[in-house]
């Protein structure tokens, strides 16, 4: 599993590693060629100072006395050495640096300690190596044309090597170290800068299950702020989701309160009463509050099915309108009768189709039906037209009620809102419904007065099925 | 009939025996599936009356169990559940009908007597509305007691008709009553007969629903023409 804290870890501390070997071997080449100039510098100062001091021609008695007194370094050096104890200075003898003093007839006249005798350069001023027992020295040679002497300095590679190795050896040592509490720091800050996120992911899992409080935006870094954000939107999506069905829950309870009420009254007088006609009609009536009842919990299941968490059209089909407004004025059609009420479907074309969900469009039209027929008084006529308009597909239902006044017109959407004054047994959801179902299909909702004047005119516009 | 009812609800269980029993049928009401499974392999019943909301056994299951062990008697479930994807599972589990809670007693009497009918294989019966009376056995037609001179595609029409009171049924249900006759159909030739059938019977028992189709009006008032 993905894992940002140790894909930081193993990469840091692999490229830190990488990163400290670079360092070591680079600085091990780069210090070989500083370790070489400098002490190539060194031995030609030496090779110059010594030019400068055997000024000239020596006689052999002072040869004999310099070359005493060159034998006697090292026993120099340990009276020096022994004399500077406790200081930090390292004078103590060791054969690495030799010199020689060749005239130009090719006698040696000089040489330190321990030199040997043969000619320690092959007569090439400069710089140059020679290999001696097998051991290679670097070697510098000045001819000095005052004195027509040769002056050879040498030291030996091994010399030089030592040094880069103690060199390089401290190096190592140094960064030896400094690699683990590198290591050490590089865990912390990984492990700090990630805190923030162990921390938000702690308080967000930790949280009681139906605490649906936003999480403070404040202690977010920054990369992970649209995350989060996102997860508030939901938590506010999910918080007005419950309220939803907590409101619908009570209005319904509420709304079912009254009929039933009238039920129980009904009935109560079908008990009290000895009059025979009085009874039966009593009785119908209950079964009358019965009926609305049902009514009432038909449209509040239907609406809660469309509710906006789950409205979405799963299955779009080919929805033939003019067909389903048949079917649904073919079923409503007695009860219209039964008012009086002249109904009729007036579709020129009749195959006109829209895209969408044919339960749902039969349940919009049969609420507007329903509507259009409840409301309608005696002798009154309904009227549904499906229409194929110029940039749109219209349905309309019109009837000759007593129509929506227009400062009303928004409110009637509202749930269990009925206008005052209407004595209609409706459920008050069908407009909710028809409302939920239109906003499924993208569909616009017009609520206009007819051109006679009198009546409500619904009109349903929805988008035109693109011509093939 | 002997009704076989299958509700665990107390008191729609005692309303359901009440309302079958005044209608003239005797019924044995169990309160839970696996008594229903039992009883229903030790005796016979002319219909099952099955709720599918039971405690102890899902009602289909019973039902798919017994049609596989070889039950013929008629099915009726009641539901709670209204969608037609409920509608399908509930008829193809083996049910012959379903009606959905709250029902009309008078709707449930009716169709347990359809059942019946269709289970004993007895002759259609008798098509009645108001004063008029319609024998599909012998397709005549009475009215007031007196005989109507009716044809025969005119009958037909007349048949759907009343097999539908208080639904519409369209042009096209109707036409095709007519096609059956082998015969070319011109379009009008549906509106010259609901005419002549008004002529006979009176204008107010055929009404027009324009847009959409033709239906026996309803009995409780006179009608004003409107063909």
């Amino acid at each position: 599993m993905l894992s940002i804290r140790k894909f930081l870890l193993i990469n840091l501390l692999l490229s830190t590693t990488v990163a400290t070997l670079l360092t070591a071997v680079g600085n091990y080449f780069l210090d070989q060629k500083d370790i070489q100039s400098h002490l190539d510098a060194q031995l030609s100062q030496v090779a110059l100072s010594f030019e400068a001091i055997i000024e000239e021609e020596l006689h052999s008695h002072r040869l004999t006395e310099i070359q005493k007194a060159l034998n006697g370094i090292p026993q120099r050096a340990e009276e020096i050495y022994q004399s500077a104890r406790g200081q930090d200075i390292e004078i103590r003898y060791a054969d690495k640096f030799h010199f020689q003093v060749w005239d130009d007839k090719g006698k040696l006249l000089l040489r330190s300690t321990g030199a040997p005798t043969e000619p320690l350069s092959d007569g090439i001023t400069g710089f140059s190596e020679k290999y001696i027992n097998n051991q290679p020295w670097r070697v510098f040679t000045i001819y000095s044309p005052r004195t027509g002497l040769n002056i050879v300095l040498a030291e030996r590679y091994e010399t030089r090597s030592e040094l880069e190795h103690r060199i390089a050896q401290d190096e190592s040592f140094i960064m030896l170290l400094i690699y683990p509490l590198l290591g050490l720091i590089i865990w912390v800050i990984v492990g700090k800068g990630l805190s923030s996120l162990k921390r938000i992911a702690y308080e967000v899992s930790h949280r009681a299950e139906n605490y649906l409080e936003p999480v403070n935006l404040e202690e977010v870094p920054l990369e992970i702020m649209p995350v989060i954000d996102e997860l508030n939107k939901l938590f506010l999506r999910l918080q007005q989701a419950f309220e939803r069905e907590k409101r619908f829950a009570a209005d319904a309870a509420h709304e079912l309160r009254t009929p039933l009420a009238v039920l129980r009254t009904q009935a109560q007088i079908a008990l009290k009463t000895s009059d025979p006609v009085e009874h039966e009609q009593a009785l119908v009536k209950v079964i009358q509050g019965v009926d609305r009842s049902t009514h009432i919990v038909q449209q509040l299941l239907t609406l809660s099915r469309l509710v906006p968490e789950v409205n979405r059209i799963n299955n779009p089909e080919d929805v033939n309108l003019c067909k389903a407004a048949a079917e649904v004025v073919a079923t409503l059609a007695p009860s219209a009768l039964e008012k009086s009420i002249e109904i009729e479907l007036i579709a020129p074309d009749e195959n006109i189709f829209i895209r969408g969900d044919a339960t749902s469009l039969g349940i919009l039209i049969r609420n507007l039906v329903d509507n259009a027929i409840r409301y309608t008084p005696e002798h009154g006529r309904v009227q549904v037209h499906v229409q194929d308009l110029s940039d749109r597909t219209q349905l309309r239902v019109v009837d000759s009620g007593p129509g929506i006044p227009p400062e009303l017109r928004t409110r009637v959407f509202e749930r269990f809102y009925r206008i005052i004054g209407t004595k209609s047994q409706g459920s008050g959801l069908g407009l909710a419904i028809v409302y939920q179902i239109a906003a499924l299909h993208d569909a616009e909702i017009h609520l206009r007065t007819p051109p006679n004047g009198q009546g409500l005119s619904v009109e349903i516009d929805f988008h035109k099925l693109p011509q093939t | 009939m002997r009704i076989l009812l299958v509700e665990d609800d107390e008191q729609l269980g005692e309303a359901v025996q009440k309302g079958l029993s005044l209608d003239g049928h005797h019924v044995d009401w169990v309160k839970d599936g696996n008594t229903a499974e039992s009883v229903i392999k030790t005796e016979t019943f002319d219909l099952i009356v099955l709720d599918l909301g039971l405690p102890k056994q899902p009602g289909l299951q019973i039902l798919r169990r017994a049609r596989t062990d070889g039950l013929k008697t008629p099915v009726l479930i009641l539901t709670a559940r209204d969608t037609t994807d409920d509608t399908v599972i509930g008829l193809d589990s083996g049910a012959d009908d379903y009606m959905i809670k709250p029902f009309d007693l008078d709707v449930l009497c009716a169709r347990i007597r359809a059942l019946g009918r269709r289970a004993s294989g007895r002759a259609e019966p008798n098509l009645i509305f108001g004063d008029l009376i319609l024998y599909p056995a012998s397709h005549t037609v009475t009215y007031k007691g007196e005989h109507l001179n009716i044809p025969r595609r005119e009958f037909a029409i007349l048949e759907k008709l009343l097999e539908n009171q208080g639904r519409v049924l369209s042009r096209e249900a109707l036409s095709q009553m007519l096609y059956g006759f082998g015969e070319e159909v011109d379009s009008n030739a549906l509106e010259v007969h609901i005419h002549n059938l008004r002529k006979k019977l009176g204008a107010n028992f055929i009404v027009t629903i324009r847009g959409v189709g033709y239906m026996i009006g309803t009995q409780t008032q006179p009608k004003e023409d409107r063909s």
